[in-house]
């Protein structure tokens, strides 16, 4: 099972950039580039603070996939 | 300007725990005891014990502005490592001393050095693994 996320997509529409949803979330922008490229699978708080800046729901926001 | 703590700037401040021990090891462990030492300890005490409060200041500015999540789990990723690595030496330093002890090859206080060089060792070693796992996002 992968997670895979939303977070560039939902960003990117937004016009934020990086360093702006890290700010948001009080994360580094590290924590959000691995995010971004599925390398890290982020708390449950963590989660929900970056669905809440986006206005969607966290289920919303990532999903598991089957793995290939 | 007011710059965040970072979780690798307080890995890193921990080497110097590792040089202060040291330094009280090396007074101790000798046979000829100077005069100077007992100042010199009094003095090393009083920087540890400022050092210390520096470190928990710090640390305590982290925790409360710049928590990362990432950093810790890289973090605790860091210190597994390192764990297995300290209990190498440990087994390594036990095997050094019982064998070469049988032939009066090694005293107590080399093995007490061995011991004290893999702490600074190790303390330098988790500050570089840390921050080459942080940056790469491992």
């Amino acid at each position: 099972m992968i997670l895979k996320t939303k977070i560039k997509e939902c960003r990117e529409k937004k016009g934020i950039k990086q360093v702006e949803l890290a700010e948001l979330v009080n994360v580094r922008r590290e924590t959000i580039v691995n995010l971004e490229n599925g390398k890290y699978n982020p708390s449950l708080k963590l989660a929900m603070d970056i669905a809440k800046v986006f206005g969607i729901t966290v289920e919303e926001l990532f999903e598991f996939t089957d793995g290939e | 300007m007011n710059k965040k703590v970072t979780l690798r700037e307080i890995v890193s401040l921990k080497i110097v725990y590792a040089l202060i021990i040291a330094m009280f090891y090396w007074m101790w462990s000798r046979s000829d005891w100077q005069e100077y030492y007992r100042p010199l300890q009094v003095g090393i005490g009083f920087f540890f014990i400022c050092y210390f409060i520096l470190v928990s200041i710090k640390t305590r500015m982290y925790k409360k502005e710049s928590f990362d999540e990432l950093a810790e789990r890289n973090l605790r990723r860091c210190d597994s490592i390192c764990l297995k690595f300290l209990l190498t030496a440990m087994i390594v330093t036990a095997f050094i001393g019982g064998i070469l002890g049988h032939i009066d090859a090694i005293s107590t206080s080399m093995i007490g050095w061995i011991i004290i060089i893999t702490i600074i060792v190790l303390a330098v070693f988790r500050a570089i693994l840390f921050a080459i796992m942080d940056s790469k996002g491992v």
